[in-house]
């Protein structure tokens, strides 16, 4: 059991690494460093260069200064390498092959087979066997890995590396996908792989998880260290000023009361089969609604069905006094209703294609006269859309992918804004943005519902829920067990009753 | 994730550097390709598989493909050749007839595809041979001939004497169709749906009558074509121009579009048109055998594809499977 400041046992050292783009310069003299058995948390926000260190570290792309070494030997930029050294790192798709079995997966990569000129079925399966064992993790080592959850294909990215002898593991945003409990089963088990020595480095903007595990910190912004050292010096207030420069309390948001309106959607008995049942749900002008549950509790569905993308087998949905039944998402959005999904990347934007195109996507109408459209108007309108929301750009014909996530994710509320809608369904609203972002966007929810909106926020952050809703309610598999006013509910209790029939 | 970036403009950029490039070599190796023969002579050529690309290019870019086209053109033209054969009195319904077999072939490729759901790569492929096989069950084999001379007079007619009117009717469509991409939802929405089309549906776009609407659009162009073939050979045959399927693939790809969808542009086609018009032209004044042809062809195209899979990224992958299961 190595201590964290144990010199001899130094594993990773990174010195003076700089790094430019053109006359962009994305990292400017950093050092890191670790240890034997530490976990160290890389903290910044999106386009402070953590990416760009890893991709250094990892051997992807050659820094312009500076130097990496493993365990005292300098390595060049060379992933092979790197590898060899016992570098791991684990990106955020995890990069497994997802129609082949867990063992395979564990025991396919290069250095694993080095020598092998015959596949040797039995001794590798046992190898992948005996990896799992190592981490006390149950998987059954014959399944695809595409029939995994999330939180599964993660142990097996870490199991994949064991067995490829890593002494370094980087894991980037590893708890984006995780549920809570699933989270705190990760941890135990870095935990336990920390005492054989096996030193990580988490990429990660999630504050509480930070200081759940990490031994160190080292927090980046703009291509700088701003601050290094141990957790014990760092309380979640210091370290949102260092990531973000500016000091930003994670208290509710300040909003006027609003008089309570009649409903603009109602369901009663909502249900489908297998996913959620019996949900009663009022959602009001002026009010935002969070809906919070774990990964798998039926929260998704029952907003996609509300958007009219799934359709409920049970019960009834009214929209302003009205009984409707969606025959798909136009016909909810033409009844006013607009939906964020809940990935970004894969369902919300067309990544290569402009700004522009990807805010006025969903109201190319407002622009047109006969058969044809007034493209500058178009740019008009998307340029005002840029500058109502704050988003960081040079211009509006850039690719959407040019963004940093929180901008990205305001180019997706003003395509729903464009159309004023009577109830904005936000799905993980800020997954993937940075703390700096994230109050923004919690500012631009909270003022929507207050110019008399309905919002409906459907997240697992239970600390956004109670910073951004009027109301919470709980879903646990499949049923709403729980409604509570966020002025007066707690982070506990709220945890307590989401976890409540997982634990069970 | 998808990372692509637009690299069309600059893209575009070397196509006319490459074209004009191409133009002047053979201009100063041999004065006569500037002659106004020559140059007349090529604006009779190029329009059939210029409109036949033209016409693969909206199903590129929402990321699928019509292999069908050339099958659709020979089968327009079959129909407007029995018709013109079936004497005066009903000879004008020839082209509107052309035009809605064209309609109709395309819009039952959309139909396969968007409702379906079969990988466009698979349904053209099917309809390819679907609408050839009806084409020769009607002409029996042969080719149909004897055609009233009034028809095919269009052929070799110059608006004034100067320009092909093959050359003229390529241009007007051409322009419609950048017209149609540009500056129409339909269009802005093919590119989208091309790019992503998880976000497409999210987004709230008609994923079904959008595919319907730009597979027609690719059958009514192909038959356009078809006529045109018609007025110029005289004759309406269910396999001719079969060596223009690949050629009028390749001249998407050279033109700048992206198989993969969401990129592709009219200007980009017509230029790559023009340049190969050019180079074989070229290649039959400076009396090289018709046989170098296509290694000229092949070369270049092997070429450009190169270059622009090593500076930007460029995958034919998803030509063949559906990308909304695979994000």
């Amino acid at each position: 059991m190595a201590t964290s400041q144990d010199n001899e046992g130094r594993v990773l050292e990174m010195r003076s690494i700089r790094k430019a783009y053109g006359p962009v310069r994305v990292l400017e003299n950093v050092d890191l460093t670790l240890d034997r058995g530490e976990v160290r948390c890389l903290a910044g926000e999106n386009g402070s260069g953590k990416s760009t260190l890893i991709k250094i570290l990892s051997g992807v792309v050659t820094a312009d200064a500076g130097s990496v070494s493993f365990a005292g030997r300098t390595l060049g930029a060379d992933p092979v390498a790197a590898i060899d050294a016992g570098l791991s790192v684990i990106y955020q798709d995890f990069s497994l092959f997802p129609n082949l079995t867990v063992w395979e997966n564990i025991s396919f990569l290069s250095a694993v087979n080095r020598g092998d000129f015959v596949h040797r079925r039995l001794s590798r399966r046992g190898r992948a066997i005996e990896t799992l064992k190592r981490m006390q993790v149950e998987i059954d080592p014959d399944m695809p890995v595409e029939l995994l959850p999330v939180a599964s294909k993660q142990l097996v990215a870490i199991a994949r590396a064991l067995a490829n002898d890593a002494r370094v593991i980087v894991m980037d945003e590893p708890t984006t996908a995780l549920t809570r409990s699933e989270v705190a089963h990760l941890m135990e088990i870095v935990g336990a792989l920390k005492k054989d020595g096996v030193a990580f480095l988490f990429v990660s903007h999630k504050i509480e998880e930070v200081f759940a595990v990490c031994d160190s910190i080292t927090v980046l912004r703009d291509g700088r260290v701003v601050v290094e050292g141990p957790i014990g010096e760092f309380d979640s207030a210091r370290l949102v000023e260092a990531m973000t420069g500016r000091s930003i309390d994670s208290q509710r948001l300040p909003r006027e009361d609003m008089a309570e309106q009649t409903p603009f959607l109602v369901a009663r008995g909502l249900g489908r089969r297998g996913e959620y049942a019996d949900v009663d749900l009022e959602l009001r002008p002026g009010e935002i609604v969070s809906v919070v549950g774990l990964l798998g509790s039926g929260r998704t569905e029952l907003a996609l069905s509300l958007f009219g993308y799934l359709a409920p087998d049970a019960g009834v949905l009214e929209v302003a006094g009205r009984p409707v039944s969606f025959r798909g998402q136009n016909d909810a959005m033409d009844a006013g209703i607009a939906y964020v999904p809940e990935d970004r990347l894969t369902e919300g934007l067309f990544l290569s294609q402009p700004i522009r195109d990807n805010i006025v996507v969903s109201t190319l109408d407002k622009n047109t006269r006969g058969f044809a459209i007034n493209a500058k108007g178009l740019t008009q309108r998307a340029a005002a859309a840029v500058k109502r929301l704050r988003i960081k750009t040079p211009g509006v014909m850039p690719a959407v992918a040019t963004l940093s996530g929180g901008n990205q994710q305001r180019v997706v509320l003003a395509r729903w804004m464009e159309r004023s809608p009577k109830l904005m369904i936000l799905n993980g609203p800020t997954v993937g943005v940075d703390v700096g972002s994230k109050r923004e966007i919690h500012e631009l929810l909270v003022s929507l519902s207050r110019s008399g909106t309905a919002v409906m926020v459907v997240t697992d952050d239970i600390s956004e829920a109670i910073a951004l809703s009027d109301r919470i309610l709980v879903m646990v598999r499949g049923r709403i067990t729980g409604s509570f006013d966020a002025r007066s509910v707690d982070e506990e209790t709220l945890y307590e009753e989401v976890i409540k029939e997982d634990r069970a | 994730m998808d990372a692509r970036q637009d690299t069309t403009k600059a893209y575009l950029q070397s196509l006319a550097v490459l074209t004009i490039a191409v133009f002047t070599a053979i201009a100063l190796a041999s004065p006569s390709f500037l002659s106004f023969n020559n140059l007349r002579s090529m604006g009779f050529q190029f329009p059939e598989f210029g409109l036949l690309a033209l016409a693969v290019l909206p199903t590129m870019i929402t990321g699928g493909i019509d292999l069908s086209v050339v099958s659709v053109a020979n089968l327009a033209s079959i129909i407007a050749a029995v018709i013109l054969r079936a004497g005066p009195e009903v000879a004008w319904l020839a082209v509107p007839a052309a035009l809605a077999v064209g309609l109709a072939c395309g819009a039952f490729n959309g139909f396969l595809v968007a409702y379906l759901r079969l990988p466009p790569i698979l349904a053209t492929l099917g309809t390819m041979q679907l609408f050839g096989g009806i084409g020769i069950i009607i002409t029996q084999g042969p080719a149909i001939t004897g055609l009233p001379s009034w028809y095919t007079a269009y052929g070799s007619w110059s608006i004034g004497g100067y320009v092909p009117l093959p050359l003229a009717i390529f241009t007007v469509v051409a322009l419609l169709l950048a017209f149609i991409l540009r500056r129409t939802g339909m269009g802005i929405h093919a590119r989208l749906y091309g790019s992503n089309q998880v976000a497409a549906r999210f987004a709230g776009i008609r994923e079904k009558r959008l595919i319907v609407r730009v597979y027609a659009l690719a059958g009514l162009i192909a038959a356009i074509a078809g006529l045109v073939v018609l007025a110029r050979v005289n004759s309406a045959n269910a396999d001719y121009g079969s060596s223009y399927l690949l050629l009028v693939i390749l001249i998407n790809i050279l033109g700048g579009v992206n198989p993969a969808g969401g990129f592709g542009t009219v200007s980009g086609v017509v230029m790559a048109v023009v340049c190969l018009q050019f180079i074989s032209s070229g290649l039959n004044i400076l009396a090289f055998s018709a046989f170098t042809r296509d290694l000229f062809f092949g070369g270049l195209l092997v070429l450009v594809m190169s270059v622009r899979a090593l500076t930007g990224s460029f995958s034919f992958g998803t030509l063949f499977r559906r990308k909304a299961s695979t994000p």
